[in-house]
């Protein structure tokens, strides 16, 4: 397409393609909330999960097309803009929080995110299948990105 | 006083040591996370993405192997360990 804009078909195809995906991705959160701990199932399971989601990650960067380089918010080149330390904060918020739970004496319930997923299943799923999701951006976002701070501003943006 | 007393002390005044406040506290991070994608994706020239700040931090690949071993250590840790 010149105008850079992705054909229809294509577009059938990527939504039918994100679908299959989820649905996938939710079953498998599922089936791993059963898996037991220190088994070889559960490191088969979640190691074939990782090479699965690493591989067809890289598979998937490879083949997309230039339209879909800018991902989905349009960003050309990583830039880290306004709020874009909101990110830091949830993290370190949720850092500090399992640091501080780590420390819980044995007779209280241990508030780690490893403590409660492993007591709820639902949660388990849940987290697994946020994993997945990390894995695959890790995996499908391009290396080389400019460096910290971005493309300078255009004239009259000053 | 050790770390883990001043540990128990916190929690215990943020959320009372009680695993419903837990899951509560780890649900309202899920959450915000999605939340800030779901602003990355409706205010782009404010929020980067999580796919933006991935490529923006971790574009090296020493960056990008290194962030590939915390989260197969995560997958262990959590799910198989």
């Amino acid at each position: 397409m010149p105008d850079g804009s992705v054909p229809p078909g294509r577009r059938a195809i990527g939504v039918a393609t994100v679908v299959v995906a989820v649905a996938v991705a939710a079953a498998l959160s599922g089936w791993a909330s059963g898996w037991q701990r220190y088994t070889w199932g559960a490191r088969f399971g979640t190691f074939g999960s990782a090479a699965a989601v690493l591989g067809l990650g890289a598979w998937w960067a490879r083949a997309r097309r230039p339209w879909d380089r800018t991902g989905a918010d349009g960003a050309t080149a990583g830039r880290i803009r306004g709020w874009g330390w909101a990110w830091v904060v949830v993290v370190a918020v949720a850092v500090t929080w399992d640091v501080l739970a780590l420390l819980t004496p044995p007779d209280r319930h241990h508030l780690t995110l490893s403590a409660l997923e492993l007591a709820e299943r639902p949660f388990h799923a849940l987290v697994f299948a946020l994993w997945l999701l990390i894995g695959w951006v890790l995996a499908t976002t391009p290396l080389g990105r400019p460096p910290l701070g971005g493309e300078p501003p255009e004239e009259g943006q000053r | 006083m050790t770390a883990s007393h001043w540990s128990a002390q916190i929690t215990a005044v943020v959320v009372g040591s009680d695993k419903p406040a837990g899951l509560a506290f780890w649900s309202v991070v899920i959450a915000a996370l999605f939340g800030l994608e779901l602003l990355a994706r409706r205010y782009p020239e404010r929020l980067p993405s999580f796919a933006s700040v991935v490529g923006h931090y971790l574009g090296h690949p020493a960056w990008r192997a290194a962030a590939v071993a915390v989260w197969l250590f995560a997958g262990w840790h959590l799910f198989s360990h």
